[in-house]
């Protein structure tokens, strides 16, 4: 009986072996679909945070206040509540990881993200100074968290502090050719230098600014409203376009600079606004939302682990699976010791940091 | 329509029709190191030219510097057109550049070979590149290995998947360093084979870098020998003699006359 079913066995592998994909419009097909499933994921994932939490709903009852037709209550928690953060952890988690996924091509390093190269810091640097220097946020006592007076400054700085990390990195990734574990290290280094610009800030500030960079620095989605989701849906889209026109070169340039200008690409163009409208996303993200770590570094490596380095899938499906991430470990965050909200950026971490230490341990492995 | 515009039109119009290739007093330095010295040279449509020299003479620099790798002094010209006047994207269209060493990524073949389309693409693949590919595909014998990737392949593999890459650009002019190195003695013949018909056939004109004199002599319609940066000698395989050899390699060979070409044996 065994012995049949594994000559049966046998046969079908034959079979499939024998059947091999000859088209190309099959092969992209493959990919499609992979894509599709992750969207349907990110759909049921979106469902399932709209109705858990600690005042649960009924899918008919969202249905019912998506539609305009709900109670007050169900209605508030569903408009002003649940969609909000469902929006903001979906935008953040796509930019942050096409920002991992750009950054690890252009900088010839598996283990680059916004994270782990230092800019997510220095982009907290620049929202600390805001907050600190000028003002531009303050703590209330009565709970509701940080309260950002001015919604443009501490976007503006966090790019900047962004940028100081964006510069470090292209200019060490220049004139020193750094192996991809050095490059972590000095991203490291540069974390732990603007942590302690931070912390100095910090030791002369008043005690509700301090309090409300400590809070902010916890990446929490709760802290965005439409307002700011607008914006940062307004920042990151004309990026993800850029990101995606340039899809084909981003595979030119896998395969060495040469290749690439042979090819009539510009790898040192391409590079600078790359890792520039990287940073870009990243500080709008971290200005709105706190440092989230570790998305931008596994969203790409799991979606390379299936559908292989080709940067037309990798670009998008990175995006799907970055929110789809995000999403979860917000929802998580909300319902494990719920009515308590864990911020999404403690969860990322202890997500993301086995992983993490998996793919430094795997070596160079892309 | 203004002057300026039919200027440029029949700029283009006579890169079309004259492709060829002209260097003119090319020098190029490394780190204030002269690698190449006034090298002056024509290559005309559908010829076969390959440049010999031992290791470090600039024979790759030379091929790096005929696509715009490598900005050098002096001129190089594609038609009437100067080299330095053409964007990357247009010199791509033009000029197709096989490395010595391709980096191996986790592409398909096939993709690979598509990335040739990417001067000639818009936002998107189109049907006709898809064909491209598949005519180059079918021309380099790689059928079976399609969709496998980079990092699966043997090195003459992936070899060829470069060459089929650099002739997905429909190249008038191609540039090839040290294709055969990584190739058995058959593979080695079939490349020049294909090169040789493309050339003849389609009139590209193919500058191969190499190391082997014998394979040269085969396919040559001219030869340039380079030593220390400079053009020794130039010309038909006539130029092959064993004075040359021993000029340019510092060693003793003996020339046999084989089929009309002459077969170079180290003594």
């Amino acid at each position: 009986m065994r012995c049949l079913s594994r000559r049966q066995e046998e046969l079908r592998e034959m079979r499939m072996a024998s059947t091999k994909i000859t088209d190309y419009q099959e092969y992209i097909r493959s990919k499609h679909s992979f894509g599709i499933l992750l969207f349907l994921i990110l759909v049921i994932v979106s469902l399932a945070s709209l109705c858990l939490g600690s005042y649960s709903l009924s899918l008919g009852e969202i249905l019912s206040a998506l539609t305009g037709n709900g109670d007050a209550s169900s209605s508030l928690v569903v408009w002003n509540m649940r969609l909000p953060r469902i929006a903001a952890a979906t935008i953040a988690g796509l930019s942050l990881a096409v920002a991992g996924a750009v950054m690890q091509c252009v900088l010839r390093n598996p283990l680059a993200s916004p994270f782990t190269v230092g800019i997510s810091h220095g982009a907290a640097f620049g929202a600390a100074f805001a907050i600190i220097e000028l003002g531009a946020g303050e703590l209330h006592r009565t709970g509701e968290g940080v309260i950002i007076t001015n919604p443009h400054l501490i976007p503006l700085f966090a790019f900047f502090g962004a940028l100081i990390g964006v510069f470090v990195i292209l200019l060490l990734s220049k004139l020193r050719d750094l192996s991809p574990e050095a490059m972590i290290l000095a991203g490291v280094a540069m974390a732990s230098l603007f942590s302690a610009a931070t912390m100095l800030m910090q030791y002369f500030a008043e005690d509700v600014k301090v309090a409300a960079v400590v809070f902010w620095t916890f990446g929490d989605i709760g802290r965005a409203k439409w307002g700011e989701i607008r914006l940062m849906a307004i920042a990151v889209i004309p990026a993800l376009a850029y990101f995606f026109y340039r899809r084909w070169d981003y595979n030119a340039l896998l395969s060495g600079d040469e290749t690439a200008i042979s090819l009539g690409i510009d790898p040192q163009r391409i590079r600078l606004e790359s890792m520039l409208l990287a940073s870009f996303v990243t500080a709008i993200c971290v200005s709105f939302l706190g440092i989230i770590g570790f998305i931008g570094l596994i969203s790409p490596h799991i979606v390379r682990l299936v559908v292989g380095g080709d940067y037309r899938f990798l670009i998008p499906l990175s995006t799907l699976l970055g929110s789809l991430f995000l999403l979860s470990a917000d929802t998580v965050g909300r319902v494990i010791i719920a009515p308590i909200v864990i911020p999404v950026g403690i969860v990322t971490a202890f997500m993301g940091a086995p992983v993490f230490i998996y793919l430094l341990t795997r070596g160079n492995g892309r | 329509m203004t002057w300026e515009m039919t200027g440029k039109m029949t700029q283009k119009m006579r890169i079309m029709q004259n492709q060829k290739m002209m260097v003119k007093d090319l020098s190029f330095s490394y780190n204030s190191k002269a690698v190449l010295k006034k090298i002056s040279f024509e290559v005309k449509e559908g010829e076969m030219v390959f440049i010999i020299g031992p290791n470090g003479s600039g024979k790759s620099t030379l091929l790096k510097c005929l696509n715009g790798i490598l900005k050098g002094k002096g001129a190089v010209y594609i038609g009437e057109t100067d080299l330095r006047r053409l964007s990357k994207r247009e010199i791509a269209k033009i000029v197709g550049y096989v490395p010595q060493r391709c980096e191996v990524n986790h592409l398909t073949v096939f993709d690979t070979i598509l990335l040739g389309r990417r001067p000639h693409m818009g936002w998107n693949i189109e049907q006709k590149d898809i064909e491209v590919v598949k005519k180059v595909i079918k021309l380099l014998n790689l059928e079976k290995l399609s969709f496998r990737r980079l990092t699966q392949l043997s090195g003459g593999e992936l070899q060829m998947v470069t060459i089929a890459r650099a002739l997905a650009q429909e190249p008038k002019i191609l540039l090839l360093d040290e294709p055969t190195n990584n190739l058995d003695l058959k593979n080695q013949i079939e490349v020049m084979r294909i090169l040789d018909e493309i050339a003849k056939k389609e009139g590209i004109s193919v500058i191969t870098a190499m190391h082997d004199l014998n394979l040269a002599s085969l396919y040559a319609d001219r030869i340039i020998m380079l030593k220390d940066s400079r053009i020794i000698a130039m010309g038909g395989t006539e130029i092959l003699t064993t004075e040359n050899i021993e000029r340019v390699y510092d060693v003793r060979v003996s020339i046999l006359q084989h089929e009309g070409k002459p077969l170079i044996l180290p003594v």
